[in-house]
């Protein structure tokens, strides 16, 4: 696995032998207990059977683990509006038909699809506490990742409850990491768009927000390939619309090039990945085919890059498939490959009657044809293709955050092409070679963007026509 | 709004064309004697200009003259200050005088020629300016030009203008009918040269298509990259046109955002396609997939006489294919914009970055320095799975695995220590119907199964009403770490074919799935029911 290990990024030291990551996890012991009520797919208890399956592998040996401290209305409110936040907090399943509630819940949109369920509030505290205080590690630098499986609700909007999610913890982490960070990248593999984020974020150039979902007839509706942000961020906004029976293969063919692109012309100081396991096979709600280490595959490739990295968990609606799921990522972030047979456990039976970690993808019919992956990829190269480099702020006044040793460069056109896996076995290692790299693109970037800024505004008079 | 719409079909074209030859033939009109021809109809163009475009409506007398009477040629005004560089530089380096006696006049008399260039010329003057800029670059894009596309746009700052006016002069939320209602008014208000009926056809498809949006009679919207085929006459081209440009101009003009988020309290979800049907949608943002996908791309909306199909121009049609694939030919879904829905963003950078230090939380593992844990104890290998073989009699029988749970939970109780409580491991699995009495759990079992999902009950409130001793938070508790953990066990062993974690209520699901309610995220119907595990 040359390429991954030659795609270096904006990297981090973490150690001596810059393999190992320090890694926060965060987990809130009562959100097993939270329950949208009968029917619903949504199961917080899901988040306590991962972190069951953790503790059996003994993974927690690798990591430090804390329990959030519940974020606050006010903290809350640093991206949702005051009125939205005001009722979450002070409605109860009982209070729900007073007049002053009633009114509210259609104008949040709160009712179907987010019901309001017996301690709501302290459930969207403890999921947004814990991705605000993983930012705070990251940014103290007291962790090379911090994880945070209550969080990635990506569909909460500023004053609306959407798909589940009432508080976007995951706008509230990154909100925090832009308090050091010049430049976070939010990937998000969860199969609906991370429609929440993206909106939050669209006319900004600090964020860029990469999605991959599932499009057409399908929840949100939104996440167009050309939808590519506005304003000041516009072509920070990425999507990639698949259609059903995503394959490993076929995820891996599109995830890695993108990204290693978009960590080449971005250069984030911190990444934000989203890893909704609704994305998986057999999924009670999706309709892709990734097994598990296909979707871990997405975090261990960004591992590598060496950027402070925020694991936030998301959709998954067979619950023992988001258990292996996230235990299997748990253990690929501390850089442990577990085995497959499942330790005893207190809910070994969900998992049978294989009892392993890893389950075999359904045989189900990829609809996505070779030929539109390339297209897509190509169509989102080329648009990446037309960033200047690391926007926002120039390069030459990157504060030192931390020396590294400078390491004799090769030039990033001598590096492995990005290319669609070949399909070799499947290596799990990866990363374990690796060392830290900086790569110091300062010398070819500097102010490369008025430039570029002015091609992408004489195209941008033409492309509402046609994409060239 | 609609001021250049009448020319669109021909004579904006013919307008640009003067002006561009004017340009191209200046110097020489400059020098030499004027033809009348140019003089006039470049009259023309600035008058009408200064109307329709500006909404000037004051009194702007033709031609404009000097105090004593002198008349001021606008033709030789403009040419002699675009050859200068445009309003622009000439005020810039203050050479108003040198203007004045190029063309005969005073330069005392220069002050009053600046304001007639403002007046009558400036906007004219940016406009052009514009035109060729865009022109250029769509030329070196290898586009076909069409200039009537600027016009459009023209007329959408026209409109956004005239939005804007009707904001400040009403306080109440306005909705799309009462925007048809006040464009009604404003109608007759501005212009009466204009004639009305020009816009029927288009009030009366905005009031429909505010009325019911599914209705069959308001057509077909194609794809943005085929609009250029419909020409700038089409109705639902201008209020779309319209529509996008007040959303982006909603966010750039700050005045007017200001102003809008002051006296408006409307949700832009207003300015969506949305259909009536929706009713158990709440959220007007949730236009359903469906919806968004009825509309193919190369079908013409009926609403107005067929149009010449004037585009499709090879290279266009090539870059369709080019970049056509599932997915990108269908309708896009706008994200709305503005401070209602982006983040505001943090300062950057914060020079010393000091967190409240409760977003540590509260650390559980490693842990305490002072908590000591038996040395005895040899630690699982990190990553360790379970052996392959036991000394079980039945290995893979309940009592089996029963056993080696219990085992390999009281290894990691010695190992976690305090951790073990804190992160409730007591109150995980089969370990919660210790504080169940057999009776209760004979009893929790049969309520859920007499209250199938179908019945349209919620078996929790029958388990409410029966077990008026437990909480809410203990029976949720009970029926993931027990009830359901005992029925897979049971249905490992019996039907492992079938096996669902997650089928408690799949019935329920199902029902609304057929609903048929794309607009929400339970609906997936194209999903397989696989039985993966």
């Amino acid at each position: 696995m040359v390429e991954s290990s030659s795609v270096g990024g904006a990297s981090l030291p973490s150690g001596p032998d810059g393999r190992k990551r320090r890694v926060s996890y965060f987990y809130e012991p009562s959100i097993g207990d939270y329950y949208y009520g009968q029917g619903h797919p949504m199961k917080p208890h899901r988040i306590r059977m991962a972190h069951n399956l953790i503790v059996h592998y003994s993974l927690h040996r690798r990591m430090e683990i804390v329990r959030p401290f519940p974020a606050g209305p006010e903290d809350i409110r640093r991206f949702h509006s005051d009125d939205y936040v005001d009722f979450l907090a002070s409605v109860t399943p009982d209070t729900l038909h007073d007049h002053t509630h009633a009114r509210h819940l259609k104008r949040f949109n709160v009712g179907e699809d987010c019901p309001v369920f017996d301690g709501i509030f302290e459930f969207c505290q403890a999921s947004s506490g814990g991705s605000i205080g993983a930012a705070v590690k990251l940014n103290r630098q007291d962790a090379d990742i911090a994880i945070n499986w209550a969080g990635g609700l990506h569909h909460a909007k500023k004053s609306e409850a959407s798909g589940f999610c009432y508080v976007n913890d995951i706008v509230l982490g990154i909100l925090e990491l832009l308090k050091v960070h010049r430049r976070v990248l939010y990937v998000d593999i969860d199969i609906h768009h991370g429609d929440g984020v993206e909106e939050a974020f669209f006319t900004t150039d600090r964020v860029m927000t990469v999605s991959f979902h599932k499009f057409g007839d399908f929840f949100p509706g939104t996440g167009h390939i050309k939808d590519i942000g506005a304003h000041q961020g516009k072509y920070y906004a990425l999507n990639v619309p698949l259609n059903d029976g995503m394959d490993d293969d076929s995820f891996r063919g599109l995830f890695r090039p993108i990204l290693h692109k978009v960590m080449e012309v971005y250069q984030p100081d911190a990444v934000v990945l989203q890893c909704g396991a609704d994305s998986l096979a057999g999924d009670r709600l999706g309709c892709f085919n990734l097994s598990v280490k296909g979707h871990a595959d997405c975090l261990r490739y960004l591992r590598s890059f060496n950027v402070p990295l925020m694991v936030l968990g998301g959709g998954g609606y067979t619950i023992r498939n988001v258990a292996r799921c996230w235990c299997y990522e748990t253990a690929v972030a501390v850089g442990v490959e577990p085995e497959n047979k499942l330790p005893y456990n207190e809910y070994y039976e969900y998992f049978g009657p294989d009892y392993t970690l890893h389950v075999e993808p359904s045989p189900l019919d990829n609809q996505n044809t070779p030929k539109d992956l390339e297209k897509i990829r190509n169509m989102l190269l080329e648009q990446l293709s037309r960033l200047p480099h690391s926007p926002s702020v120039p390069f030459q006044t990157t504060p030192p955050v931390t020396e590294v040793p400078e390491e004799p460069e090769e030039p990033m056109e001598k590096r492995a092409k990005p290319r669609i896996w070949s399909g070799q076995e499947y290596d799990s290692d990866v990363d374990e070679e690796e060392k830290p790299r900086r790569q110091s693109f300062n010398a070819n970037h500097i102010n490369p963007r008025d430039h570029a800024r002015g091609n992408i505004k004489d195209e941008d008079m033409s492309d509402r026509d046609a994409p060239s | 709004m609609a001021g250049w719409s009448k020319l669109a079909d021909g004579s904006a074209l013919d307008c640009f064309r003067t002006l561009e030859e004017i340009h191209k033939i200046g110097v020489s009109i400059k020098c030499g004697e004027f033809d009348t021809k140019f003089t006039k109809s470049f009259n023309q163009i600035v008058s009408r200009f200064s109307k329709e475009i500006c909404q000037n409506n004051c009194f702007t007398p033709f031609p404009p003259m000097l105090r004593d009477g002198k008349p001021i040629d606008l033709l030789t005004l403009y040419l002699c200050v675009r050859e200068k560089g445009g309003y622009e530089s000439v005020s810039r380096y203050g050479i108003w005088d040198l203007v004045a006696k190029e063309i005969g006049f005073n330069s005392s008399d220069s002050a009053y020629l600046k304001v007639v260039y403002l007046k009558y010329l400036e906007s004219l003057e940016q406009w052009f300016c514009k035109i060729v800029k865009d022109k250029d670059s769509v030329n070196n894009s290898d586009m076909n030009f069409d200039p009537r596309k600027f016009f459009l746009d023209v007329e959408m700052k026209d409109y956004n203008e005239f939005v804007d006016t009707s904001v400040k002069k009403e306080s109440e939320v306005i909705d799309l009918e009462n925007i048809v209602e006040r464009f009604d008014v404003e109608e007759n208000e501005s212009s009466k040269k204009r004639k009305r009926e020009r816009y029927l056809p288009l009030l009366d498809w905005v009031k429909r298509v505010a009325k019911d949006p599914c209705d069959p009679a308001i057509g077909i919207i194609p794809e943005r990259n085929k609009w250029k085929a419909y020409g700038g006459e089409h109705v639902w081209k201008q209020v779309l046109s319209a529509r996008e440009a007040r959303l982006l101009q909603l966010d750039l003009d700050s005045k007017a955002k200001v102003i809008w988020q002051k006296k408006n309290h409307m949700h832009p979800a207003m300015y969506e396609d949305r259909t009536e049907k929706s009713t158990s949608r709440f959220s007007q943002r949730l236009i359903t997939a469906k919806e968004t996908q009825s509309i193919p791309p190369s079908r013409k909306p009926p609403t107005q006489d067929s149009p010449e199909s004037s585009s499709g121009s090879p290279s266009d049609r090539d870059r369709d294919e080019e970049h056509s694939f599932y997915g990108c030919n269908l309708k896009r879904k706008r994200t709305p914009l503005g401070r209602s829905f982006q983040a505001k963003l943090p300062e950057l950078p914060e020079p010393d970055y000091s967190p409240d230090s409760k977003w540590l939380g509260t650390q559980i593992w490693p842990l305490q320095k002072g908590e000591t844990r038996s040395s005895l104890l040899e630690l699982d290998r990190i990553g360790k799975g379970r052996q392959d073989s036991c000394g079980c009699q039945f290995q893979g029988s309940l009592e089996c695995v029963k056993f080696h749970i219990s085992e390999k939970r009281n290894r990691g109780k010695l190992e976690l220590g305090s951790a073990f409580y804190k992160w409730k491991f007591n109150e995980m699995g089969e370990n919660v119907a210790i504080s169940w009495t057999l009776d209760e759990e004979k009893k929790f079992e049969e309520i859920i199964k007499s209250t199938p999902s179908s019945s349209g009950r919620s078996f929790w409130d029958e388990l409410k009403r029966n077990f008026k001793n437990k909480s809410m938070r203990a029976m949720v508790s009970y029926y993931f770490n027990v009830y359901l953990l005992r029925r897979r066990a049971h249905q490992n062993r019996s039907d492992p074919n079938n096996i669902d974690s997650d089928d408690d209520e799949l019935e329920k699901i199902e029902n609304e799935a057929n609903k048929n309610e794309t607009g929400s995220i339970l609906c997936s119907p194209k999903k397989v029911h696989l039985n993966a595990r």
